[in-house]
C-alpha cells in the first residue's frame, strides 16, 4: 500500500514540478522583479515603488491601455454571454439534426484562438474587405474598420463575440440540467416562455452564469491575439490591451522589471473584479440545497 | 516490485547518458537568422556545404521571418539560451551589448576568424569597448525603386527633385486615378523619405551620431514632420492613414495587392532588398527600376541611411564557440558561400566574396545599379553617418507614434516637434 503511493506521488511528481518551475517560480519572480529595473539583459537593479509610480503618474499610455482592456471587457463579457445563452436556449430545443448546428456553432471556439482566424478577421473587415463590399451592396459607404480609432475595437469585440462556443456549451449542459418539472409547474399556472426562462431557468442556472462570467472576465483581461494581429494595437493605440502593452514592454523594449509590474497591476484588477463578484453572488447566485443547509 | 522498476529507469537513465557523452563528441551549433525564402534557401545550401567539408560539425538551422525574431531572441538572451551563432541588426547592440559583454569577443578567434578580410571602418562600427561583438555580413543603403508600369502608362520620369515628386504625384493621380501614388514607404519608409529631405536641407541628423542626444532644433523637427504631412496631402507617398485601413500601416508592400497591381509606383527600399521587391510582380525583376536619389539642389548629404546591417555574432555561452567561429569564416569569407548565397544579405563585406560577386558578375543587374547608386552617393561624401541610437526601439516607436498622430490629423508639426524632442532626449539619456 504503501509503495503504490509512493508510486502514485512519483506519477504526479512530473505535473507538480511543472506547476512550480513554469508558474509558481514565474509567479513570485515577477512580483520581485517589478520592484527591479530590469533591461533582460544583464542584472535586476532594485529601484523600490518607482515602476509603479510611473504607471500612475507619468505613463499615458498605461491609462490609455487601461481604458481600453477595461471598456472591451465590459462590452464582450456581456455580449458573449448573451449570445452564448441564447444560442444554448436554441439548441435545447428538440429539432431534427441539432447535433449538427451544436458542433457548427461550438466551430468557432476551436478555430477561435488561432492566428489564421486573425489573420481571414483582417481581410474581412480592411478597406477592400467583404464587409465593406456587403455594406456598399445595401448603399453604405465603406467603414475604415481598422483605421479608425472608433470602429477598429469593434473588429476584435466582434471576433471576441463570436467565439462563444466554450461557453455556450456550459450553457447549455446547464439547461439540460433543469428539471422538467418545474416547466411543467409553471405552465400549469400560466406562465408565458418568457416568464418561464426568467423565472424558472435563470434562477437555477445562476451557477453557471457565474461560472461563465467569471471565465470569460479573465479571458478578456488577457486578451492578446486578435488585437495583435489583426490591428497590431492601433490605430493611435485604439486596440492597445495589456496584454500586448505588456509583451511589447518586456520582448520588443527590454523593460522586464516595468512589464512585470504592468502585469501584476493587470492580475490585481482581474483578482479584484473576481472577488468583488464573488462576494455579490450570494445575492443573485442560486445554490440547489441552499436552503436545507440553512435549516 | 519498486525497487526492479526503479532499477530499470535508473538503468535506461544511465543508458541515455552515456549515449549523449557518446554523441558530444561532434559538435553541435546552433544558427539563427531571419529573411525571406530565397535568404532561407540559399542558407540551408550553405549550411549543408559547410557540414560535407566539416565532417563532425552540425549545424541545426532556426530560422523565421523578421517579426517576432528579436522578441524571441531576447527571451533566449535572458534564459542563457540563445543559438550559437545568430544574425543580428548593427542596431541592436546597445541593447543586447551596450558594454561589450553581450556576446563572445571576436578578437578571441583571431585564428578561425580571418578580420583582416573587412575594412577597419567597419569592424570599428561592431567593436564595443574595444571588444568585436560581431562579424559584419554587408552594408546596405536605401534608394528610391520604382516599378514602371504605372510611371510609363502616366507618362511620368523618374523624379530628380522633391518639386518634380510633387508633380509626378499630381499628373499620376489625374492621368491614372486616386489609387495611383508614385511611392508606397510603409511607416518606417515615411520617415526616413521625409527625414532625408530634412537632413539635406539642414545638413543634420535628428540624432547626434557621436553622442546620444537630439541634435536637430525644434525648428528643424517641425519643417521634418510638416514636409511629411505634405508627402501624405499631396499623394506623393500612401499615407499610414490609408495603409492602416487596408491591413496594416507596417505590413511589406509586396503583400498589399495595390502594390501587385501595379497602382502604386515605388518604394523607398534597401538595396539588400531590391530583388525581394520583385516577388509578387508579374513582370518580375524586369518590372523594377532604380531611379534618381531625389535631392535638393546644393544638399550637401543625400540623407540616406546606409549602413553595415546586419552582423554574425557568437553567443558568449556556446560551448562550441571555436565550431561557431569556424562556420561564421565559412559565412562570411568562402568563395564557394558567396556564390551560393549571393547577395541575398546585401553586397558581402569581406573582401574575397565581394570580389567573387563583382568579378563573376553573381549579382542581379538591377541591384548592382542600386548599390553603386549608394556608393557613387558615399565617394561624394553624400552619405550621412547614423547614430545607432537611431534605429533603437525606443527611438522608432516614439517616432511611429508621432508620425502616426499626424497622418490621422491628431496633432500637428508645431505641436509634436518639442514632445518628440523631449521623449527622444528622455529614452536617449537612459540607454
Amino acid at each position: 500500500m504503501y509503495e503504490s503511493k509512493r508510486l502514485g506521488y512519483l506519477f504526479v511528481l512530473p505535473f507538480i514540478l511543472g506547476i512550480l518551475a513554469f508558474n509558481l517560480f514565474p509567479f513570485a519572480a515577477s512580483f520581485a522583479l517589478s520592484f527591479t529595473d530590469y533591461p533582460l539583459i544583464g542584472s535586476p537593479t532594485y529601484i523600490g515603488l518607482e515602476n509603479y509610480e510611473k504607471m500612475v503618474f507619468d505613463d499615458d499610455l498605461f491609462w490609455k491601455s487601461m481604458t481600453v482592456t477595461v471598456s472591451f471587457a465590459l462590452i464582450v463579457v456581456p455580449a458573449r454571454l448573451a449570445v452564448a445563452l441564447f444560442i444554448a436556449q436554441v439548441l435545447n430545443f428538440k429539432l431534427r439534426g441539432i447535433n449538427f448546428f451544436r458542433a457548427a456553432y461550438y466551430l468557432p471556439t476551436i478555430l477561435g484562438g488561432s492566428i489564421a482566424i486573425s489573420v481571414m478577421w483582417k481581410f474581412l473587415f480592411q478597406q477592400k474587405g467583404l464587409v465593406n463590399i456587403i455594406l456598399d451592396t445595401v448603399g453604405i459607404d465603406p467603414i475604415p474598420w481598422l483605421a479608425s480609432e472608433r470602429y477598429a475595437v469593434w473588429t476584435i469585440v466582434a471576433l471576441n463575440t463570436w467565439q462563444f462556443g466554450a461557453a455556450m456549451v456550459i450553457f447549455l449542459a446547464a439547461l439540460q440540467g433543469v428539471p422538467k418539472s418545474l416547466y411543467e409547474a409553471a405552465e400549469i399556472d400560466g406562465a408565458s416562455f418568457w416568464q418561464q426562462f426568467r423565472n424558472v431557468t435563470l434562477p437555477i442556472i445562476t451557477p453557471v452564469i457565474f461560472f461563465n462570467m467569471i471565465m470569460q472576465i479573465v479571458h478578456c483581461f488577457q486578451e492578446f491575439n486578435a488585437p495583435y494581429m489583426i490591428t497590431e494595437g492601433g490605430p493611435l493605440y485604439s486596440t492597445y490591451f495589456m496584454a500586448i502593452y505588456i509583451y511589447e514592454e518586456a520582448f520588443k523594449y527590454f523593460n522586464m522589471g516595468y512589464a512585470s509590474a504592468l502585469s501584476w497591476v493587470l492580475f490585481f484588477l482581474i483578482v479584484s473584479i473576481a472577488g468583488g463578484l464573488f462576494w455579490s453572488s450570494k445575492y443573485w447566485v442560486f445554490y440547489s440545497g441552499e436552503k436545507e443547509r440553512a435549516r | 516490485m519498486f525497487k526492479r522498476k526503479t532499477l530499470a529507469a535508473l538503468t535506461f537513465t544511465a543508458l541515455v547518458s552515456l549515449t549523449t557523452t557518446v554523441f558530444a563528441e561532434d559538435a553541435s551549433i546552433r544558427f539563427a537568422w531571419w529573411g525571406n525564402e530565397a535568404r532561407a534557401a540559399s542558407t540551408l545550401k550553405v549550411i549543408k556545404l559547410f557540414e560535407e567539408k566539416n565532417p563532425g560539425i552540425t549545424v541545426k538551422a532556426e530560422y523565421a521571418g523578421y517579426d517576432g525574431y528579436q522578441a524571441r531572441l531576447s527571451t533566449q538572451f535572458a534564459g542563457g539560451t540563445e543559438p550559437d551563432v545568430m544574425q543580428v541588426l548593427l542596431a541592436w547592440l546597445p541593447m543586447f551589448s551596450k558594454k561589450g559583454d553581450g556576446f563572445a569577443d571576436i578578437n578571441q578567434f583571431s585564428s578561425l576568424i580571418d578580420l583582416e578580410e573587412f575594412p577597419k571602418t567597419t569592424l570599428e562600427q561592431v567593436t564595443v569597448d574595444g571588444k568585436v561583438q560581431g562579424v559584419p555580413i554587408g552594408s546596405t543603403g536605401f534608394l528610391f525603386l520604382y516599378n514602371k508600369e504605372p510611371w510609363q502608362k502616366a507618362q511620368i520620369a523618374y523624379p530628380k527633385t522633391w518639386d518634380e515628386l510633387f508633380e509626378a504625384a499630381k499628373l499620376m493621380r489625374e492621368r491614372l486615378g486616386d489609387d495611383y501614388y508614385p511611392l508606397d514607404p510603409t511607416t518606417q519608409g515615411s520617415i526616413l523619405i521625409s527625414l532625408s529631405w530634412a537632413m539635406q536641407k539642414y545638413n543634420v541628423n535628428f540624432i547626434d551620431p557621436n553622442e546620444p542626444k537630439v541634435s536637430m532644433t525644434e525648428e528643424q523637427v517641425a519643417d521634418w514632420l510638416r514636409f511629411f504631412k505634405k508627402l501624405e496631402t499631396e499623394h506623393a507617398l500612401v499615407s499610414i492613414e490609408t495603409r492602416t485601413a487596408m491591413g496594416g500601416a507596417n505590413k511589406p508592400t509586396i503583400q498589399m495587392p495595390d502594390w501587385v497591381e501595379g497602382k502604386w509606383g515605388g518604394v523607398y527600399s534597401q538595396d539588400s532588398t531590391i530583388t525581394t521587391r520583385a516577388d509578387t510582380l508579374s513582370g518580375g525583376l524586369d518590372q523594377l527600376e532604380v531611379g534618381p536619389y531625389i535631392m535638393l539642389p546644393e544638399a550637401k548629404t543625400a540623407g540616406t541611411m546606409s549602413r553595415t546591417g546586419l552582423i554574425y555574432s557568437i553567443s558568449k555561452h556556446s560551448k562550441q564557440s571555436e565550431a561557431a567561429a569556424k562556420f561564421i569564416n565559412f559565412l562570411t569569407t568562402d568563395p564557394e558561400a558567396a556564390r551560393i548565397v549571393g547577395a541575398t544579405r546585401g553586397l558581402p563585406a569581406s573582401k574575397t566574396q565581394w570580389d567573387i560577386l563583382t568579378n563573376e558578375k553573381l549579382i542581379p543587374p538591377i541591384q548592382e545599379i542600386g548599390t553603386k547608386q549608394i556608393m557613387e552617393l558615399d565617394e561624394k561624401g553624400l552619405v550621412p553617418r547614423f547614430s545607432l541610437y537611431f534605429e533603437h526601439p525606443l527611438i522608432y516607436k516614439l517616432l511611429f507614434s508621432t508620425f502616426e498622430e499626424i497622418s490621422f490629423g491628431k496633432t500637428t508639426p508645431e505641436e509634436a516637434a518639442p514632445k518628440l524632442i523631449k521623449e527622444a532626449n528622455r529614452v536617449l539619456s537612459r540607454l
